[in-house]
């Protein structure tokens, strides 16, 4: 009887526990839904007016102005789009370089170095990286350029770009990493030559971990806020050369939240919205690839 | 009697402060099959791999003695080109790993590393795979991933790939162990037909199979915490009237 009570109140506690459980999860998961019903319930008015359109309609955005408000978001969109892609190209060459050379070329000790000194670079707030942009990389581009604003899309690239370089270096090391030593002995037993085996062995095997760093680093790039806004310009237009100011939509809403009344704020949830979805597609991708990739290496 | 294709004296292999292997003589003669086998950890892996240099990929990894080839290129030497080594040693492993890339890919790779014209390449895969019999399995799909094979498929792969390169000998470290009893059949036989053809040397656990593939055998055993080769030669003698009492035992079913 004893050993039949024990065995119901031990079902009884695990019970509890696994329902504490699922409601954490819940309240975990359910964050996201709630993020994402606020910023539906802020956006709604814009929407309901039909002003959804007017966002790649209207040439300019001037949400403020009394003579003639225009919402047109395209600029903000190609700023932020521009933004992001410049700093991937930059950060993918060097953070991919410093993965090839932590793997395959770099002595123990200076490995251990390359990589917590990239450990330490992902945890740099990123109002330093704005205020360093400020300090160096405006008056490098103004030194290069003279008579340009010195603020613009290539400030804003180049810092982005050092935000998610460890962020692409770390997660290429990690694919490099885990190529299976099987294939490297292969390469070695066919008398392949270190680069060959990089380029022709390693690279290839370890294509899906680096895809996933990129989308990471695009996915953080895009949302980057602070730093962008203190390097950019903060000019809402579509910029003419590497050297001209814009305005990425995350700016944007950081810049003008604080005074926006009824319907610029509602617009500006549309812009959240818009900004969620893209970066809701990129992460929905990387699983997408985690799932989908990986045929099996090697084995019967 | 023929020549030997690689001629070892005095070879010792050591990890660190472990030494695997200890002090071992042996030729291997051309155009024949020469079986290396013996319980586990005796060493008879570090020997193969010593052979065509593999052992370089292992850090505090250390080779002493000599290995000479047929022209008397000397395997130890740190001045030999190890990649054109490798190339006229080639090797086939436990495990199938082909490239997990296209078929054709996983010749192209060292082919055009080791100079032959893109135009020959064509040939040279449809020669290969005709030599290990895949020509007729997968002519048709060389864009496919190599990794969608069977896993005999596979290793016939990788001895196609390893033959491509035209090597004087190659090794096979334990080829069939990963493989059931029907690919492995397959595999044998692929063996036994470069007999004359190329030099093979071969590490097995299956005694039955050394028996029936082998021209020479060559017995390992561990001695005073070292692997070292206690018993070689035709291979009939060796597993007909061995002289080493270990080896008796082993060959009998007794030990190891």
């Amino acid at each position: 009887m004893a050993s039949s009570r024990n065995i119901s109140l031990s079902r009884c506690v695990d019970r509890v526990t696994g329902g504490v459980l699922a409601l954490f999860a819940l309240v975990s998961g359910g964050t996201v839904l709630l993020l994402l019903w606020n910023l539906f319930a802020g956006a709604w008015p814009a929407i309901e007016a039909g002003r959804l359109g007017a966002f790649f309609t209207d040439a300019k955005w001037q949400p403020g102005s009394q003579r003639d408000p225009q919402f047109g978001m395209v600029t903000m969109l190609a700023g932020s789009a521009l933004v992001t892609v410049l700093a991937v190209a930059l950060a993918l060459p060097v953070g991919l370089a410093s993965a090839i050379f932590h793997r395959f070329y770099a002595p123990p000790l200076l490995a251990r170095w390359n990589r917590r000194i990239m450990e330490l670079l992902i945890g740099v707030p990123s109002v330093i990286f704005g205020f360093w942009g400020l300090m160096v990389v405006v008056p490098a581009i103004l030194r290069i350029a003279p008579g340009t604003p010195g603020q613009s899309l290539l400030a804003g690239g180049v810092v982005l770009a050092l935000m998610i370089l460890p962020l692409i270096a770390l997660t290429s090391q990690a694919a490099l990493q885990a190529v299976p030593s099987s294939l490297l002995q292969a390469a070695a037993g066919l008398g392949l030559g270190r680069a060959r085996t990089i380029v022709s062995v390693a690279l290839p095997a370890a294509r899906g971990g680096i895809t996933t760093g990129v989308f990471l680093g695009l996915a953080r790039a895009l949302g980057e806020t602070m730093a962008v806004v203190l390097v950019c310009g903060n000019i809402p237009q579509i910029p003419g050369s590497l050297f001209d100011p814009i305005r990425p939509i995350t700016s944007t809403i950081a810049l003008e939240m604080g005074y926006a009344t009824a319907s610029h704020k509602a617009l500006l949830f549309c812009a959240g919205l818009v900004l969620m979805l893209c970066t809701a597609l990129l992460v929905g991708w990387i699983s997408f690839r985690k799932n989908a990739a990986n045929p099996g290496i090697g084995g019967a | 009697m023929n020549a030997a294709a690689l001629h070892i004296s005095g070879l010792s292999v050591s990890y660190r402060d472990l030494t695997a292997l200890r002090e071992v003589d042996l030729a291997i003669p051309e155009g024949q099959i020469t079986a290396l086998i013996g319980p586990s950890g005796c060493g008879k892996s570090s020997f193969l791999h010593a052979l065509n240099r593999l052992t370089d990929l292992v850090p505090g990894c250390r080779v002493s003695g000599s290995i000479r080839l047929a022209d008397g290129t000397e395997v130890t030497d740190p001045q030999t080109d190890v990649l054109a080594l490798r190339r006229r040693v080639g090797i086939v492993f436990q495990r199938p790993n082909p490239f997990p890339q296209s078929i054709r890919r996983n010749f192209e790779i060292p082919l055009k590393e080791h100079g032959w014209a893109k135009s020959d390449i064509p040939d040279r895969i449809e020669t290969v795979l005709r030599e290990v019999g895949l020509w007729k399995e997968i002519s048709d799909r060389l864009h496919q991933n190599a990794s969608t094979l069977s896993g005999g498929q596979q290793q016939r792969l990788c001895l196609a790939r390893a033959l491509a390169l035209e090597p004087e000998v190659i090794l096979f470290d334990e080829p069939c162990s990963a493989l059931d009893p029907l690919a492995s059949g397959v595999v044998e036989d692929l063996i036994l037909s470069l007999r004359e053809k190329v030099t093979v040397v071969i590490v097995t656990h299956h005694l039955a199979q050394a028996r029936r593939i082998a021209d020479h055998a060559a017995v390992f055993w561990t001695r005073d915490g070292a692997g070292t080769l206690v018993e070689q030669g035709p291979a009939e003698r060796v597993f007909s009237s061995p002289q080493d009492p270990d080896a008796i035992l082993y060959l009998n079913g007794a030990r190891g």
